[in-house]
């Protein structure tokens, strides 16, 4: 059963209904996601730029006529390639390994802070879903299947062996709040069941210039995944821990 | 690249000098100094500014003014 909260609203009955976010614009930044991506293949100052145009782009959003929904979606569009753009740039090459992964999720906790300041209360993030905390224990359990896949394609373990991979297990909580945690309920309010695909879609994308095309598949499917299990259990906690528990198992098995 | 390792494994092993790179951080300081000039002028022109709009450029300032400060202390480090 779906969340009932992260079902589009509906205007009350005989109001006029306030224009949705055009399909066309999303469609055309969803594009900018993509070739942004793909350019930080070719030349990385170039992807950069486009990253931080496309974060410029989606500030001038309210100036459109938009719906509740559309509105609540902007914040979600101007963080992502914001956190790309602050990813690529964060200076900590000279960092250790563990000091290097923390430095790369603060500026994506920050901005996922800031969007989640003014979410709906019905956009669960770490709060407990309608299904209880067991229900997300269970979620979390969705890892166990999916670490022998995910060590088949991952690279070697970094320096730092374990150690490494246990912080960079903590890192990928931003990244999860704010792709399946926010991105996902955003999208719910504007192309509903879409939201899910298009939500793997997006995340998939930040793979293109790292992965091989069956790791760019992995990543679609695993978004697939989560996000349905988010927008089920009505809560990003589980889909948390399950992606914690992925990256511990990964490394895990790596050393093994 | 795994799923389960996100993107930012790439810049952990050794991708990462890209984030050194002055261009890069040239994009960085252009872009908040963008979004910085940008909220000035929307809360000086108008009596009533757009809270929303000025909340989006606070959603994109954020993240930048981390790596902006981070970028400050390297080269602090360099100097020193």
């Amino acid at each position: 059963m779906t969340s009932p909260s992260l079902a589009p609203a509906h205007p009350p009955d005989g109001a006029a209904p306030a224009p949705a976010l055009p399909v066309p614009l999303l469609g055309g930044y969803l594009g900018g996601l993509v070739v942004a991506e793909l350019l930080l293949t070719v030349d990385v100052p170039s992807g950069a730029a486009a990253f931080g145009a496309l974060a410029l782009a989606a500030c001038l959003g309210p100036l459109l006529p938009l719906d509740r929904p559309g509105a609540m979606l902007l914040p979600v569009l101007a963080a992502l390639p914001a956190v790309r753009l602050s990813m690529m740039a964060i200076p900590a090459a000279d960092l250790s390994p563990v000091g290097r992964s923390a430095a790369l999720a603060v500026p994506a906790l920050v901005a996922v802070g800031v969007v989640a300041g003014v979410r709906p209360r019905c956009w669960r993030l770490l709060r407990r879903g309608p299904g209880g905390w067991r229900q997300q224990a269970a979620v979390a359990l969705v890892a166990l299947p999916l670490a022998p896949f995910a060590a088949w394609l991952a690279p070697p373990l970094p320096a730092g062996g374990l150690a490494a991979v246990a912080v960079l297990a903590l890192t990928v909580v931003p990244e999860e709040l704010l792709y399946r945690g926010l991105l996902v309920p955003a999208l719910a309010g504007v192309v509903g069941k879409r939201a899910v695909p298009i939500a793997a879609a997006v995340y998939a994308a930040t793979f293109l210039g790292y992965g091989s095309p069956p790791s760019v598949a992995c990543a679609f499917a695993v978004g697939l995944l989560l996000g349905w299990l988010r927008q089920h259990t009505g809560s990003a906690a589980g889909v948390v821990g399950a992606r914690v528990l992925l990256v511990l198992l990964t490394g895990w098995l790596l050393a093994a | 690249m795994s799923p389960a390792l996100p993107p930012t494994l790439t810049e952990f092993l050794g991708r990462g000098d890209a984030a050194s790179s002055v261009s890069v951080g040239l994009v960085v300081l252009g872009v908040l100094l963008a979004v910085l000039v940008a909220r000035v002028l929307i809360q000086s022109a108008d009596p009533f500014p757009r809270r929303d709009v000025l909340h989006l450029l606070t959603v994109v300032a954020a993240p930048l003014l981390v790596v902006f400060a981070a970028i400050v202390l390297e080269r602090f480090r360099d100097l020193s």
